[in-house]
């Protein structure tokens, strides 16, 4: 196979960049976190997404090729992760046997099982979005400035797709809580983007 | 009297039922726990993906061997155990007691990299999952103009499986597209059984990729930026542990399976026993493949009874090379031991044989004709 020496300096040169490098890993941090809650299983997802990628790097031209590959990585973790945890917490509460019969069943009730034809199919599209870095910005300010629990129910529906039975479970919500909060982020995400990005872009 | 669990149906626990046929233990209550009154053959899959095998002829009946070994089967499926407290909790959350017990669930596909796929992700395990998704695929690939299919991982699964696919969506007008990671296909065989297998993938039409595969809204995004579009993409991605076992309290490896000495019990609790794919050695390192499930039986049949009786254990001795016979599609298949290799129609006759004596002796759960299952190799 032939050697693409372009590609290859270009994506040995992202990671010499280490400005560059620290910054797209607060970047993935801010993400996973939100999504996980959890600021070390978010620091590991961050980690072995970066290091995966960078074993793999070679062949990448440039940094827009590169993050969208890191943070491909780091989605895909974060879903497994979530999934992973969501089934963990059913375990563990089937298996706790002072839980009152009700609690559990009724969690088993909300779990179910996976429906596939329920599942969505896939990304909006997150390659345009990574390419415009000005809008992501914009984006990710207004996100930051939803109260937390509003983005990490908003990034787990949006972003990472997941649907309404398995935030609940995650975030530990009712389904019309969950609604009422995602009502609540895309009214102020709305709001933040038309001040800052609709109304300055036109 | 004491309680014997046998959780999962897969192929070491087939030996149990075997023996307990055989040579039944009076003062035992034993008790068999399977997601499902089957169980499927893993070696006959890509035979039957290819259309050679209607599939049930991959079908092991799991009650008739139960009802001859006099042991209980519980159609459903676990969703946790607690060692210390010596029981398995069923999905409804209903606990079932054991004094002993014994693992054969399997193991998952791991998809860390590939789950954003979500309903285009096909994992190979678990296995039944995978029959039903795969006919809905041959389906979906009938009525569509074009389908592509992606197999992530190229290990002697994924090269049977994405050879199979091809040769059933072939027909169909689906292609489809391997991608081995960056050292090529079929780690840790030889380089003859390497070549003979590129030869006959490139011969067939499947592509390969080489590279890491990461899942995203076209399908597949390999690390040298190129994106595969995917109607589908099966995982043959190696083996991740059910995730309940992290609160069962058994010694787990590394990788979150349970941890076992040579004699296939857990190294934590010496009643808890496991079998196949759930489960690693401690001492030698071993390949997740059927070949060892199948010869870990016998003695996993040996040792349970044993334990119960309090007699002496038997090691599992792991043979230090496996016979893969890899089906290629049409009835053709591969042969790979160490570093002999061949191929043709005669290896495929040779492997459906195995497979079908395989088969026939888990069908004859007459107490007295089950010997023979101890020599069986696939």
């Amino acid at each position: 196979m032939n050697r693409d020496s372009v590609g290859e300096t270009a994506g040995t040169d992202v990671i010499a960049d280490t400005a560059y490098t620290s910054s797209l890993r607060e970047q993935m941090l801010k993400f996973a976190t939100l999504q996980l809650t959890d600021p070390h299983l978010a620091e590991d997802a961050v980690q072995d997404a970066l290091i995966s990628a960078m074993n793999n790097v070679s062949e990448f031209a440039g940094r827009a090729a590169f993050k969208t590959w890191v943070f491909a990585i780091l989605k895909n973790k974060i879903v497994d992760i979530l999934r992973q945890r969501q089934r963990l917490v059913y375990a563990s509460n089937l298996l706790r046997e002072d839980e009152d019969e009700q609690a559990v069943s009724e969690l088993f009730d909300r779990n179910g099982f996976w429906q596939p034809d329920d599942r969505p199919l896939a990304w909006s599209d997150p390659h345009q979005a990574f390419e415009n870095a000005e809008f992501w910005q914009v984006f990710e300010t207004c996100l930051e400035n939803l109260p937390p629990k509003q983005a990490q129910v908003f990034m787990m529906r949006e972003f990472v797709q997941l649907d309404s039975e398995e935030i609940c479970a995650s975030a530990g919500l009712t389904l019309s809580n969950l609604h009422v909060l995602l009502h609540r982020a895309r009214l102020r995400l709305r709001d933040c983007l038309e001040m800052h990005w609709f109304k300055a872009g036109a | 009297m004491k309680r014997l669990l046998l959780v999962g149906g897969g192929h070491a626990q087939l030996a149990v039922l075997h023996d307990l046929a055989r040579k039944p233990v009076r003062e035992l209550d034993v008790v068999l726990i399977s997601r499902n009154t089957h169980s499927i053959y893993s070696g006959m899959l890509p035979g039957w993906m290819a259309g050679h095998y209607p599939l049930e002829a991959c079908h092991i009946d799991l009650r008739p061997l139960a009802s001859a070994a006099g042991v209980r089967l519980v159609v459903d499926e676990i969703s946790g155990m607690d060692a210390r407290r010596h029981c398995v909790v069923l999905s409804d959350g209903k606990t079932a007691p054991y004094d002993f017990l014994s693992l054969d669930v399997g193991s998952e596909t791991s998809s860390s990299w590939l789950a954003l796929l979500g309903d285009r992700l096909l994992t190979v395990r678990p296995i039944e999952g995978f029959v039903q998704r795969w006919t809905r695929i041959l389906e979906q690939a009938r009525l569509a103009a074009a389908y592509h299919l992606v197999v992530v991982g190229a290990g002697a699964a994924g090269v049977e499986l994405a050879l199979a696919a091809q040769h059933a969506l072939a027909p169909l007008g689906g292609d489809v597209t391997l991608v081995a990671a960056r050292e090529g296909i079929l780690p840790g065989h030889a380089a003859a059984v390497v070549a003979n297998v590129q030869a006959v993938l490139q011969t067939r039409g499947v592509q390969v990729c080489r590279g890491q595969a990461v899942g995203c809204a076209e399908g597949v995004l390999l690390d040298n930026g190129q994106i595969l579009q995917s109607d589908v993409v099966i995982a043959a991605t190696g083996a991740s542990a059910p995730v309940w076992l992290q609160l069962s309290h058994l010694d787990l490896d590394d990788a979150g399976f349970i941890a076992v000495d040579r004699f296939q019990r857990s190294v934590s609790h010496p009643e808890v026993f496991a079998a196949g794919d759930v489960c690693s050695r401690s001492d030698v390192k071993l390949a997740r493949s059927g070949v060892h499930a199948v010869r870990a039986g016998p003695v996993l049949a040996h040792n349970l009874v044993a334990s119960v009786q309090g007699r002496m254990l038997k090691p599992f001795r792991p043979r230090a090379r496996s016979l893969y016979l890899l089906a290629t599609g049409p009835r053709h298949a591969i042969a790979s031991w160490g570093r002999f290799t061949a191929q043709g129609e005669w290896v495929w006759q040779w492997k459906d044989g195995i497979d079908r004596r395989f088969m026939r002796q888990q069908g004859t759960h007459n107490s007295r004709a089950v010997g023979a299952l101890r020599e069986s190799g696939s």
